[in-house]
């Protein structure tokens, strides 16, 4: 008996400490704004993100030492870049649901390491444009990122949580600045 | 016998020293205390230069930290600063979609924390808060207004800051005492964007932009 309940109290310390709690919804970045008004690009609308393999385990709950963040509205991190290039776009003027260039993504690459002293992020997606259907464009994009972490998890937590999440607008401004990117929407 | 017997002096000593500090914790005079700072402060009626005609706006915000994109914070603000600028009465309307006539203000507000501040609150915590310690939060906020969709842009940069102390007694020379971060974010928005705001109003002024 006292082995079951000393089992159960493992159980739900354990439970207690692993819960993921979900980002904020996709926000404004102002660099990622910035960068599809200079691409000067025609509205498109945003086709499906998605993961490279069905039940991609980091797609839906990356661990951040002994915590968890997962995407916000039970969604997917996949999905989530679908949402905040959505965003980006709506707020310039540059989403069209009716347009005939559809931007897609998969989402290849998600991890993050916040290690004592040097932690690091990692996000890649192939992006994937066509026009009337037809491919005009598909690329790998990577984008990688480190910052000091602390040995304090409070402080270090909170900071990767942080950095992981801007890699997101990262992974668009680089998107927009791809010159081959920019070709295919001429 | 003995093992149980170190077991529970172990406990002991864990527990003294950590009531001793919730009960400094407890204590107001080593709780947190936040301050804004006086430098910049508020924008009189007599310094304040509005535009001739309020127009419509896009407000494109973001909040960061260090230089990097926080989500979190952007997310708390955003509405905050909408809210502010409408209030300031330099716009007819406060809007995070494209306007009518393309009017936009691109504000960016990073936070800079105190070099080793991390250090500064374990040095507190183990002297049980006799240290005493300050440490500073500094804002670069950078507001850029367009009157018009490729109209030049105006550009003007804020400075800011929010000190916390703990372990030391109020001192109002440090700066405006307020009850907690959340007062003193808020205080921090409206400054930032009452100065920001003028001067964009005397750029667009002395350049003749409506």
């Amino acid at each position: 008996m006292r082995l079951r309940t000393a089992g159960l109290g493992t159980i739900l310390l354990a439970m207690t400490g692993c819960a993921a709690t979900p980002i904020e919804p996709p926000q404004t970045s102002v660099a990622a704004v910035r960068a599809i008004i200079a691409a000067n690009i025609q509205p498109m609308k945003i086709g499906p993100f998605v993961a490279a393999k069905s039940g991609m385990t980091n797609d839906r709950e990356i661990r951040l030492r002994a915590a968890g963040i997962k995407p916000p509205n039970g969604s997917t991190f996949s999905s989530y870049m679908g949402e905040l290039v959505t965003e980006q776009f709506r707020i310039v003027g540059k989403y069209d649901p009716g347009s005939s260039l559809e931007l897609s993504g998969t989402m290849v690459e998600n991890r993050a390491n916040p290690a004592i002293g040097q932690a690091s992020g990692t996000l890649a997606f192939e992006f994937v444009l066509t026009r009337h259907g037809e491919l005009v464009f598909r690329k790998i994009l990577r984008v990688d990122q480190r910052w000091d972490s602390s040995l304090i998890g409070a402080l270090a937590i909170p900071e990767a949580e942080m950095q992981y999440t801007a890699l997101y607008p990262k992974l668009i401004e680089m998107l927009m600045q791809d010159p081959e990117f920019q070709a295919a929407i001429k | 016998m003995n093992n149980f017997k170190r077991y529970i002096r172990s406990l002991f000593r864990i527990s003294i020293p950590c009531l001793i500090i919730i009960g400094m914790m407890a204590n107001p005079v080593h709780a947190a205390k936040v301050y804004v700072d006086r430098t910049l402060g508020d924008v009189t009626a007599e310094q304040k230069i509005v535009f001739a005609e309020p127009k419509p706006v896009q407000v494109i915000f973001e909040f960061r930290t260090k230089g990097s994109a926080n989500a979190k914070a952007t997310n708390y603000l955003k509405d905050i600063v909408q809210r502010k600028l409408l209030e300031s009465g330099y716009f007819s309307q406060v809007s995070t979609v494209p306007v009518e006539g393309g009017a936009t203000l691109i504000m960016t507000m990073d936070n800079i924390p105190e070099e080793d501040a991390a250090g500064k609150g374990i040095k507190v915590g183990l002297t049980l808060g006799l240290a005493g310690v300050k440490v500073s939060d500094f804002y670069i906020s950078s507001l850029e207004y367009s009157a018009a969709a490729g109209a030049a842009p105006l550009k003007v940069e804020v400075m800011h800051a929010i000190h916390t102390t703990i372990g030391k007694k109020p001192n109002e020379t440090i700066g405006i005492l307020v009850k907690n971060q959340d007062e003193a974010i808020d205080i921090v928005v409206h400054q930032v964007l009452a100065h920001g705001m003028n001067g964009i109003a005397k750029l667009a002024s002395s350049s003749g932009q409506p």
